[in-house]
């Protein structure tokens, strides 16, 4: 009898929480909240040096050193993006003083081997360059591997474009001196422009 | 005692590989090596009214890991050819759009992983005739070597301009072309003649699916197309099998148009595979010219055979 009274007693109680527990309003009220984020169009370029070194120690029948600079380019632009070369300046010879070594008489288009007393660039696959792969020397016999030479500030060469986004998209630019004895000694510079917008 | 000993030993070289596995991934710098310039944003378009102006600012990050020294300034910017390439200086003839941008900043100095907003105010002068008018902000490294081929670095933001005013705008599909046989990777273009006096922006979609009809390939892109020109707006994908029979399907739209694209087949063949049919067709060519000749050589030897009977 007891037990059966404690039975009923527990089980009013648990009853009665039940009942507590149902929300006393049927209606409830929500909100929502828009989350947005505006992702920002951006472009970037990234060399891993400010300037290519293409020294040479020249021979009285002449040698040719090639060296390579990679650029790197990232955009989120969905047009993509085109990568130019050209002079920063008025000058397209290497100058030391009052010497110079000329630029390469061949074009993108027309690339030519490389002339003693001349630098020039050129980068596989595009233009009249052939597909390479060039690789990079220091002090060897020029050979017959075609250089442009880098294009007025404002004629810029395309040396690079894509279609749709790029993550760290390379591009190999090569640049070759050929000289002989007949070059004067020196530190001879020129200085190039790599330009990189969304299309 | 001894084992005591060599437990907490356990404990502290295990905590110190725990310590020094987070630490190299807290500390793992997102930065490249070398030189880096970044520009946002790539585009700007606006419309605005003669004798009115707008500003703004654009921001310039240095992600790589050498500070460097830089100069922002505007430029002309103009199109050659259908392949739209940019060019930065001002045609004969051409408004002077340059003079009409103010940048206060100039110049900066910018530490690894650091940014910089540079402000700006394009004022149109008053009486600009309605029409499109374009330019560029360049951000651009200053080098410091002072030998053998030195670097300059510029990254530009377009500006796309509409003066308001009696606007014409009008503009064509003439062609989409894709080639039937194809290396990888497949290659399509869109040709789009504007012929207003004022810019517009294009979008196209395309999608690319297999002869199961599964979609394996989608691609959108928005170009803007200038007054009086004609922009090749190229559709590339670049992980094509080095086999396959696609169906290349799209869409474009333009002032407020939008225009289903004709499908188009395309049959992708690798240069590696070409060659494999080529030697193979070449060795069953070889086996049945064999076969005829053998075949003609022994026909006289049964008929003298049947002779001498």
């Amino acid at each position: 009898m007891k037990s059966l009274s404690h039975f009923r007693i527990a089980g009013v109680t648990i009853a009665s929480l039940g009942l507590l527990s149902i929300p006393i309003a049927a209606s409830a009220s929500t909100a929502t909240t828009t989350v947005s984020s505006n992702i920002g169009a951006v472009i970037s370029l990234l060399t891993t040096s400010g300037t290519v070194n293409i020294n040479a120690t020249p021979t009285g029948s002449g040698v040719q050193t090639i060296s390579n600079d990679t650029v790197t380019v990232s955009t989120n632009d969905v047009a993509g993006y085109t990568l130019q070369l050209a002079e920063t300046g008025a000058s397209s010879t290497l100058n030391s003083g009052a010497n110079n070594i000329a630029a390469s008489s061949g074009s993108q288009a027309v690339p030519i081997a490389q002339a003693i007393n001349t630098w020039g660039y050129r980068v596989d696959g595009i233009g009249g360059f052939g597909a390479g792969p060039t690789s990079g020397q220091t002090n060897a016999a020029v050979g017959a591997i075609k250089f442009a030479g880098v294009p007025a500030t404002a004629s810029p060469n395309t040396i690079k474009t894509t279609a749709t986004t790029a993550s760290n998209d390379t591009t190999s630019v090569w640049y070759g001196v050929a000289v002989n004895t007949s070059t004067p000694n020196g530190t001879y510079t020129n200085s190039v422009t790599y330009t990189a917008t969304a299309n | 005692m001894v084992y005591g000993v060599k437990i907490r030993r356990y404990k502290f070289v295990s905590g110190l590989l725990i310590v020094l596995t987070l630490s190299a991934f807290i500390n793992q710098t997102a930065y490249a090596a070398g030189q880096s310039i970044t520009i946002s944003p790539t585009s700007t378009t606006k419309t605005i009214q003669p004798g009115a102006s707008f500003s703004d600012t654009i921001q310039v990050i240095n992600q790589g890991t050498e500070q460097y020294l830089f100069t922002a300034y505007a430029a002309p910017y103009h199109v050659t050819g259908e392949a739209y390439n940019p060019g930065f200086t001002r045609l004969p003839g051409a408004p002077d759009v340059v003079s009409w941008f103010t940048l206060p900043k100039t110049t900066g100095n910018l530490a690894a992983g650091k940014s910089i907003d540079l402000p700006y105010t394009v004022t149109v002068p008053s009486g600009t005739l309605a029409g499109g008018y374009y330019a560029t902000v360049f951000a651009e490294t200053q080098a410091t070597g002072i030998k053998g081929v030195v670097v300059h670095k510029r990254v530009g933001t377009i500006f796309y301009i509409a003066v308001a005013g009696p606007l014409k705008t009008s503009g064509d599909v003439l062609s989409w072309r894709t080639n039937f046989l194809q290396k990888p990777p497949l290659l399509g273009y869109l040709r789009i003649a504007n012929k207003g006096n004022v810019h517009f922006p294009v979008t196209l979609n395309i999608s690319v699916k297999n002869i199961l009809g599964h979609t394996v390939f989608t691609q959108t892109t928005v170009k803007e197309v200038l007054p009086e020109t004609i922009r090749s707006i190229p559709v590339q994908w670049q992980k094509t099998p080095i086999i396959g029979l696609v169906k290349v399907h799209g869409n474009v739209e333009y002032l407020d148009r939008k225009t289903s694209l004709s499908d188009h087949y395309v049959l992708i063949m690798s240069t590696a595979v070409r060659v494999f049919i080529a030697l193979v067709s070449g060795l069953i060519i070889l086996f049945f010219t064999y076969r005829i000749i053998h075949s003609r050589v022994r026909r006289p030897l049964h008929g003298s055979f049947k002779k001498g009977r």
